[in-house]
């Protein structure tokens, strides 16, 4: 799916005393098989308007050739919806007891319709990194992160173009999240899925986001690839994670060394540097 | 009683947990014989993979569960009798423990309302926290509107407020900023409020002085913070990672650059680059 947004705001409370502007004539476009990273403040809302949850104040978004504009009606929002899936930030509602037909469920609601269900349902658990043994299980008595896994498989099994991750990181250990950065990485290279990511921690776009942008009071301030990270204005507006932090600290004492985001690089490097 | 009982123990003693088992289906274990001391003054980073019972750990604290074994607070073993008076050294904050009141100002009066404080203290305590933490400008605002940081300070400060003894938090502080988050490690501190810090941020359990980790509801590895995170190959086969300054350490001194573990960067690069 195209995802356009042209010359886009969005404000809430506008009649009030005090307006909150979430986004300010923001204009970007996203093309279908890539992984976007957002960062920054209020980023959810990036997720709401896609889902056309929320409308924009002004200007327009385009989604394939549907154009969603503040009053403007689209017919089969609930088709339009199906290609897209998005995990809000714990929010975790499940609505039935057990995981088999939670994931049943969501794929009737969506319409999804496949020969071998249970095997499916499966395929959805097990690209997760569950295992059968879940099936049985409530979803609401999961821990938090395997809430968060079967809350992803839920959101795959009805096979959406678009998945949008709110502070998807959260929680997980590093195992867990190099897993889960090569599965996006699958998802986009193997079968054309966008991947969104709105999170916190620049460390989990590390090496997978094709553009990262940072929005900092409503405008984005910076826009651009993974040479991005050693920027000096990118740290600005976020924290700055600590294996930039060593690299810059060790050029400006006079070192010269190689930018890298991945620890096992820097050592090497330092060795070689050092040697 | 109960106050004689808390005003008299409750700065010497300790948590113990002894053989502590948990299952919540009667054969699976969730939690299989945890012995640990934590002595009152020095705080805990609990870590683990997922689904290795760090939840549970601390709902037993809670007092939620039932279990097998034996669990000390403040030095005292806890039974049917003393539970609710012991109950109270311990607050625990879970991740979807939910806000009681619309307004930052009432959640943290409720809280002292609960116990029993006067009315003079609770605006004490209140002007306290504000102007440790300088949040005037969200102290009248509705907790829905703050955001992700804000949010997450006042769930914790709410029970914090209460001043108890040992303060438990379940992979809250993920969701802090780094500024934030020194500033409400330093109140606990002079508050004297013990903390149990659930994590999955390594490089968070550098600011605690020991380290239960499990795996699969057991003890994998425990002691002081430092000599835990250097049992690289422990914790990484368990999918862990290191706090990044350690792990550089331990990989230089593996190639031979450097013969310690630094945790600050200029004494490294100092050392490195001689």
């Amino acid at each position: 799916m195209e995802i356009v947004f042209n010359k886009l705001s969005y404000v809430e409370n506008k009649m009030s005393s005090s307006p909150k502007n979430y986004l300010d004539n923001v204009s970007l476009e996203i093309k279908q098989g890539s992984i976007i990273g957002f960062i920054g403040e209020n980023i959810s809302i990036i997720g709401k308007l896609l889902m056309v949850i929320k409308r924009p104040s002004k200007g327009e978004l385009k989604l394939d050739n549907i154009v969603v504009k503040r009053t403007s009606h689209i017919n089969n929002i609930n088709l339009l919806r199906k290609k897209m899936a998005f995990m809000i930030d714990d929010n975790f509602n499940f609505i039935t007891d057990n995981v088999k037909s939670e994931i049943e469920t969501v794929m009737k609601n969506y319409n999804y319709h496949t020969k071998d269900v249970n095997k499916h349902i499966v395929d959805s658990l097990k690209i997760v990194g569950l295992s059968e043994d879940y099936l049985d299980r409530d979803p609401n008595e999961l821990s938090y992160t395997e809430k968060k896994k079967v809350n992803l498989a839920c959101m795959l099994s009805y096979n959406p173009e678009v998945i949008i991750l709110e502070n998807f990181e959260k929680g997980l250990i590093a195992r867990e999240r190099t897993y889960f950065k090569n599965l996006f990485l699958k998802l986009k290279n193997k079968f054309n899925k966008t991947i969104i990511l709105l999170t916190k921690d620049i460390t989990f776009m590390f090496g997978i986001v094709d553009n990262l942008n940072v929005i900092n009071n409503a405008k984005i301030v910076i826009s651009g690839d993974a040479d991005t990270f050693y920027e000096n204005k990118l740290y600005k507006y976020i924290e700055m994670p600590k294996i930039v932090e060593f690299t810059k600290y060790v050029q400006e004492q006079g070192h010269n060394i190689l930018e890298y985001v991945d620890i096992k690089e820097l050592i090497k490097e330092i060795y070689r540097n050092v040697k | 009683m109960y106050n004689k009982l808390l005003s008299g123990v409750i700065f010497v003693g300790a948590i113990k947990l002894k053989d502590l088992s948990y299952s919540y289906d009667g054969k699976n274990k969730v939690l299989s014989e945890i012995n640990f001391n934590l002595r009152k003054d020095k705080t805990l980073s609990i870590i683990g993979t997922s689904n290795s019972g760090k939840t549970t750990l601390l709902k037993i604290l809670n007092g939620e569960l039932e279990y097998q074994g034996e669990v000390y607070i403040n030095g005292i073993l806890v039974n049917s009798n003393n539970f609710g008076a012991l109950r109270r050294c311990i607050a625990v904050v879970y991740r979807d423990s939910s806000f009681i009141t619309d307004k930052v100002k009432d959640e943290l009066r409720y809280s002292l309302e609960n116990i029993n404080l006067s009315p003079k203290e609770i605006t004490k305590r209140i002007n306290g926290i504000n102007e440790y933490f300088n949040i005037n400008r969200i102290l009248n605002k509705a907790i829905d509107s703050l955001s992700i940081n804000d949010k997450t300070l006042v769930k914790i400060l709410s029970y914090a407020i209460m001043e108890p003894s040992y303060i438990a938090i379940d992979d809250l502080l993920i969701d802090l900023n780094t500024r934030t988050k020194i500033l409400l490690l330093n109140y606990l501190n002079s508050k004297k409020i013990t903390l149990i810090n659930v994590t999955s941020d390594m490089e968070d359990v550098l600011y605690t002085d020991y380290v239960l980790c499990l795996y699969n509801g057991i003890d994998a590895i425990d002691g002081k913070s430092l000599e835990v995170l250097k049992n690289e190959k422990i914790l990484k086969r368990l999918g862990l990672s290191l706090p990044f300054m350690i792990d550089l350490s331990i990989q230089l001194e593996l190639y031979g650059l450097i013969n310690r573990v630094y945790l600050n960067k200029e004494a490294m690069v100092k050392n490195l680059w001689k």
